[in-house]
């Protein structure tokens, strides 16, 4: 069925808030799917078995020492829930730097990575320039880009996408600075999937809205209405809408 | 008293005066509510309705299309009217079934689409709609008013303005669904068309629309009833009729999720009203514009009738007040010397109700509009300002101390303090107050409990490494992101947060409502209880056809009976 980019929006969170995901991560989680589907990534059975399996809050957690390793070790951790926070962390690095305004970040077991893309465009279009380096056993290397003009996808020849979109065990090097000279050079490989494309993709998915397959939808509603409280007759009596 | 010349940025009121929620549920309609907006727009754009199909039978159920041409293209309000029993006929959100069910759909439906609209729309929520739809509505009869027309047009007479200003409109809306919901169009790509471009513009237009469609109802049935004698409505009658609603918790937590929005909303007002306060002097015409509204007023008030002991408190007042300050207004000539508005709202704050300060906020701005009409376009949605995860855990604190003193100033030991609840039903997934110590679903609070968790957060920033970044911090303690997200954004939008704790019990939620719809443009607010309220809309507005620039803005605190009107001229 198809559903409007609001309605898929609202599902999503509120699927991660009955799954118990931090507040806050749920937004960037359901505005990561949202943003992946309307470029038709099919990633919403990864998020719901992601949210299915994910043990409260506990699995979005890190010690401080974890997170001053050289190489932060997701370890089964929820690789669509901690995208924002990983990309977060690069730009509070590059922002610490004194000199270059720019950062980096090297993480091991890195599930779902292409939640990245949407977690950086917010921040690219403040004129931050990404790069995504992905690559594990089965599938890659990968290049991601994320600039201010746009998102591009660059991979070896012959390189599925679906890897990125329900693999796991990802590593990740990535890289952000306001001065693209900065960055590492551009990925040798061909573009598996260009601005342009994502570009009408989401354009597209705005007019149109996106098709939502019903076992996807039925994974999500039922995540979702754990967040539901029965009516009782007091609240009957008292409520109105 | 002499005043010194200060800018409108200067005379901003803080945010710690404007954001306090009896003060938010003190709010009136302004010439920057939406609809006030959306007819100006309509007239100085020149847009043009026509009735494209008017399929009704003898007692006006049927199918209709009203179609509005734009000089940026087109829209269709599609509407299905059917007969409903009286005890099916419910205005809670759990209602199945309704008088009339309304789409607004992007261009022109063709006969295809008609069909698909009739098997979805009139279900309403258990239907779909397509994203060339943007507004989804359904509306009841106010019956005894309604039969009460139609019987005065079929035997060739108007309409006492008494008896239609006891109720006030034919039908009332009991939902206005927009952006996506249900399949509708994404407000982005609602917006993309250039059609619609400020909040709740396609909303309202439906809303006004559905009035259109309202009086027409009632004359069509009128005619069918006695086709020799029955007459049409007069304008005067015809502009009495607006459009009731009604509005529970589902609107509440609007202004909590949206705060940028809201800042938005909220700073375009304040910016109108600081921007007439610094005006060193009042022109002789827009004197007399003011002391014509302040007038009216008071014979708008006289109509502003509710069962609400409390608000009908705040309306006794009102009227004492107004009568007070045309008594002032005569005798000490208020406006005359400098800086007039300045001493007007210094008055106020010294001597009146809080109803009567923003309601004189209202009438403040009214004759201002070539100052300030053009903040209706800044009310729109922001960009999301950008998270800053470098931001270090000693500069969060301060800007809490700053931004959030309010909150820590709050005691959440007392047991009143955290009465309340916010919850989302299994009925219809719609929000609800429950009472913490009384009733289930506390565990599954919704995140309106804004000051609590600000407390919370500071107590452990305070004990956590003051140099350690924001993004360090959410990736050991994730719980926080909501919260730490939103006070970056509150820093730099002081507009943005309601300053009260919504969980203690005298927390009134019909404030909330009050203060969205004020932005609206509703007036008559008519709480049926602390937790929902009966509004007019767009009572006393020009209807489409005769709708002109000059006319665009003269129905601001309609006055429909004569009574109300003497009563006013009674005090000079």
């Amino acid at each position: 069925m198809r559903r409007s980019l609001n309605e898929l929006y609202h599902i999503c969170q509120k699927a991660a808030e009955g799954a118990s995901v931090p507040a806050g991560l749920d937004n960037d989680l359901a505005q990561g799917s949202v943003w992946l589907v309307a470029r038709e990534f099919a990633v919403l059975d990864a998020l719901c078995n992601e949210l299915t399996h994910l043990n409260g809050r506990t699995d979005c957690c890190f010690s401080k020492a974890e997170i001053q390793c050289e190489t932060i070790a997701l370890a089964h951790r929820p690789g669509a829930l901690l995208a924002a926070p990983l990309v977060d962390l690069l730009l509070a690095r590059a922002s610490d730097s004194s000199d270059s305004s720019f950062g980096q970040l090297k993480v091991d077991g890195l599930s779902t990575p292409l939640y990245l893309a949407p977690a950086a465009v917010a921040y690219a279009r403040e004129g931050w320039h990404f790069r995504f380096a992905l690559e594990n056993a089965q599938a890659g290397p990968y290049s991601l880009v994320v600039e201010p003009d746009g998102v591009c996808l660059h991979a070896a020849a012959d390189t599925a996408i679906s890897p990125l979109l329900d693999g796991s065990g990802f590593t990740l090097s990535a890289y952000c600075t306001r001065e693209p000279g900065l960055l590492p050079a551009a990925s040798p490989h061909p573009v598996l999937m260009s601005r342009e494309v994502f570009h009408s993709r989401a354009v597209h998915s705005q007019a149109q809205g996106v098709e939502v397959s019903r076992i996807a939808w039925e994974r999500l509603q039922a995540l979702a209405r754990k967040t539901l409280v029965p009516a009782t007759a007091q609240s009957r009596e008292r409520g109105a809408g | 008293m002499l005043m010194p010349a200060r800018t409108a940025t200067q005379l901003l009121r803080p945010p710690a005066t404007v954001m306090r929620l009896q003060r938010l549920g003190s709010f009136h309609q302004t010439r920057l509510s939406f609809m006030r907006c959306l007819l100006r727009r309509i007239a100085q754009e020149d847009w043009r309705l026509t009735r494209a199909l008017f399929e009704l039978d003898a007692d006006g159920y049927g199918t209709v299309v009203y179609r509005v041409a734009t000089p940026v293209g087109s829209c269709s309000l599609v509407g299905f009217s059917r007969q409903l029993d009286p005890e099916e006929r419910n205005d809670r959100v759990i209602a199945e079934k309704w008088d009339a069910t309304f789409t607004l759909l992007l261009g022109e439906p063709d006969a295809d689409d008609i069909e698909r609209l009739r098997a979805n729309v009139p279900l309403q929520e258990a239907g779909r709609v397509s994203a060339r739809e943007c507004v989804l509505s359904r509306a009841n009869k106010s019956v005894r008013l309604f039969e009460y027309v139609v019987d005065c047009l079929a035997q060739g007479h108007q309409p006492n303005l008494q008896d239609i200003a006891a109720v006030g409109y034919l039908m009332r809306t009991t939902a206005v669904y927009g952006n996506g919901k249900f399949g509708l169009s994404d407000l982005s790509n609602t917006f993309a068309g250039g059609l619609f471009r400020r909040p709740f513009e396609a909303e309202m237009l439906t809303v006004y629309l559905i009035r259109e469609f309202t009086l027409d109802l009632v004359e069509h049935i009128a005619a069918q009833r006695a086709p020799d004698q029955a007459v049409r409505l007069a304008v005067r009658q015809r502009r009495s009729f607006g459009i009731g609603n009604s509005t529970g918790l589902g609107m509440a937590p609007f202004l909590i999720a949206h705060p940028g929005l809201f800042h938005r909303w909220v700073y375009a007002r304040e910016t109108a009203i600081a921007r007439v306060l610094a005006l060193p002097a009042a022109e002789p015409a827009e004197r007399a514009a003011f002391i014509r509204l302040l007038k009216q007023a008071v014979s708008h008030v006289a109509e502003w009738h509710t069962g609400d002991s409390r608000q009908a408190a705040r309306i006794t007042r009102l009227q004492q007040e107004l009568r007070d300050l045309s008594r002032q207004m005569n005798e000490d000539g208020l406006l005359t010397g400098s800086y007039p508005w300045q001493r007007l709202q210094a008055l106020a704050a010294a001597q009146y109700s809080e109803e009567m300060q923003e309601l004189l906020h209202s009438l403040m701005i009214e004759p201002y509009g070539e100052l300030v009409d053009e903040l209706a376009d800044t009310m729109a949605d922001p960009e999301m300002p950008v998270f800053n995860p470098a931001l270090q855990l000693a500069a969060l604190c301060t800007l809490i101390e700053q931004h959030y003193d309010w909150a820590l100033a709050l005691d959440f030991t007392q047991p009143d303090a955290q009465h309340f609840f916010w919850y989302r039903s299994q009925e219809k997934e719609e929000p609800r107050l429950g009472e913490r110590h009384q009733e289930p679903g506390a565990d599954k609070e919704m995140r309106l409990d804004i000051a609590r968790e600000v407390q919370q957060l500071y107590q452990e920033l305070t004990a956590a490494d003051p140099t350690e970044s924001v993004a360090v911090f959410l990736l050991r303690q994730p719980r926080w992101r909501y919260l730490i997200r939103r006070l970056q954004l509150v820093a730099k939008h002081p507009y943005a947060e309601i300053r009260d704790n919504l969980l203690a019990a005298e927390c009134l939620a019909v404030d909330l409502l009050r203060c969205k719809l004020s932005f609206f443009g509703a007036v008559k607010f008519d709480p049926r209880s602390d937790r929902w309220t009966r509004i007019t809309m767009y009572q006393g507005a020009p209807c489409f056809a005769e709708l002109k620039s000059d006319n665009a803005d003269a129905w601001v605190l309609p006055v429909l009976s004569e009574d109300s009107a003497l009563l006013a001229d009674s005090m000079g």
